[in-house]
């Protein structure tokens, strides 16, 4: 065999190496993920972001998902010294569902992670990485599973305005002053909550729970005085009684978490549908 | 005024069975064609109790309970004691999970599912007769042909086939209950899974 045959010979082992390479990078994956930090005033803690960039149409899930669906979930892998705390989820959107309510995110999310250092505990240079298993939907479902990993000291400015954002973007505690009552008729529950002038026009409700709230129900939103009325449509599945009702209170700008105790009426009493003005 | 009177439960009882059916209820009879060609009709089968599987072989929550071989083994033990059990298959042409009469007996015979029969549903006939959202969406009923569990297949709403060792199959305990003459103490849960890819 000349050494000609044995360049194209291997030339023929590169193109194959380069296409399964290439083959493996473009597989159908619909999310890019990574970790991203800011450089930090506080040597003690920081924000961590976890980002998802989403193909066109392709979807992630809330913590509740909804009527379909499954949250990410994510194992940390920190150097020793090292915690982080609970994923924190933006307010999600409604996402439509071959006639079902999806609670999730398209385009691009950031959730968020705590990381703090232990007193006296030090690291140099110390890499972060986390195990990632995610659902991601357009038509249909892709389950997948990803490693990412970050340098600290690799952070980059870029990700201080996305961190930000993501900060902003999370549920809040109601404003001081504004107060929440629930009431569980037969077929809703009525959410009260007022003064409105201190929260702000409600747009939407989103419940932390699956199984209490019809996702498919607009909640109908009703101004009366200076409370404004919530009226949510209790699941077909719901066969017990609620102690308290949990979501976010969706605003044109924020969104509030909200645990509201339910008050339950005679079982006679229905809770009317408001008329619409 | 005693007309009146009874006119109003007819009305209730047909606006409830528009969305979706209830335990408790008359499960609603229905007739399909199972992949051997055969038909069934669902009040041939009273006197035994009856599950309904919503299947969509792409589903990633349909596959863990394949791959795992969980569903398989549920399908095995119930029939053994005498269930009728029946894989549902509403995907409609051309979306995920649809398949031809010949693609789901490879299937089966591929993954030794062991269903009673399992019925072709392209137009979601029986799908929107039960309301059913996902698959997996399991229903169960009684010997007497009414609805007994609505709901989810256990209680690991994921992907992740380790979750299925150590989770509660709730359609196994409705059979248990139900067969040892007890009430069903989970009745009604939250279907989990993908959604049912009906024709719109």
């Amino acid at each position: 065999m000349g050494t000609r045959a044995k360049m194209s010979q291997l030339t023929v082992v590169i193109l194959l190496y380069a296409a399964s390479a290439l083959a493996q990078s473009s597989k159908p994956q619909h999310a890019h993920i990574s970790l991203i930090a800011a450089p930090s005033n506080s040597s003690a803690s920081q924000w961590i972001g976890l980002r998802f960039q989403l193909d066109p149409g392709w979807h992630i899930y809330w913590t509740n998902p909804g009527d379909s669906g499954e949250a990410p979930k994510l194992t940390w892998k920190l150097p020793s010294g090292f915690q982080a705390g609970d994923l924190q989820f933006p307010a999600p959107h409604r996402i439509a569902d071959h006639g079902m309510t999806d609670y999730g995110y398209e385009g691009e999310a950031v959730l968020l992670s705590k990381l703090t250092l232990s007193p006296g505990a030090t690291s140099n240079k110390p890499e972060i990485a986390a195990d990632v298993r995610y659902l991601v939907c357009r038509e249909v479902c892709i389950p997948a599973k990803d490693h990412v990993s970050l340098k600290l000291c690799d952070q980059n400015a870029g990700a201080a305005g996305l961190l930000h954002a993501a900060e902003t973007r999370l549920p809040k505690s109601l404003p001081h002053g504004v107060h929440a009552r629930a009431v569980a008729g037969v077929e809703a529950f009525l959410l009260s909550v007022g003064p409105s002038s201190r929260i702000g026009q409600i747009t939407d409700f989103i419940p932390s729970d699956a199984q209490v709230i019809d996702n498919s129900a607009k909640p109908q939103i009703t101004r009366s005085g200076v409370t404004t009325q919530v009226r949510l449509k209790k699941s077909e599945q719901l066969d017990h009684a609620v102690p308290e009702l949990r979501g976010l209170l969706i605003t044109n700008d924020k969104a509030y978490t909200i645990v509201v105790p339910v008050t339950a009426t005679k079982s006679s009493q229905k809770i009317p549908a408001p008329k619409h003005s | 005024m005693k007309r009146t009177r009874m006119f109003l439960p007819v009305l209730a009882l047909f606006s409830l069975s528009a969305f979706a059916v209830k335990v408790g209820d008359q499960a609603p009879d229905f007739t399909g064609t199972d992949s051997h060609g055969q038909t069934h009709k669902l009040s041939d089968y009273r006197g035994k109790f009856v599950v309904l599987e919503w299947h969509n072989n792409g589903c990633p929550f349909t596959k863990k309970h394949y791959e795992s071989g969980n569903m398989q083994h549920l399908q095995k033990e119930w029939t053994d004691k005498g269930v009728v059990w029946f894989t549902v298959i509403s995907s409609s042409p051309g979306s995920q999970g649809y398949v031809t009469a010949d693609q789901e007996n490879e299937y089966l015979q591929k993954m030794h599912a062991v269903p009673t029969a399992a019925i072709l549903d392209p137009k979601g006939d029986i799908g929107h007769l039960y309301g059913a959202k996902t698959t997996p969406h399991m229903f169960v009923i009684n010997p007497q042909g009414q609805l007994i569990y609505n709901g989810a297949i256990d209680d690991k709403a994921t992907t992740d086939p380790s979750d299925v060792n150590g989770a509660n199959n709730y359609v196994s305990d409705a059979l248990q209950e139900a067969m040892s003459g007890k009430a069903v103490a989970v009745a009604t849960t939250r279907p989990y899974g993908c959604s049912v890819k009906y024709a719109d």
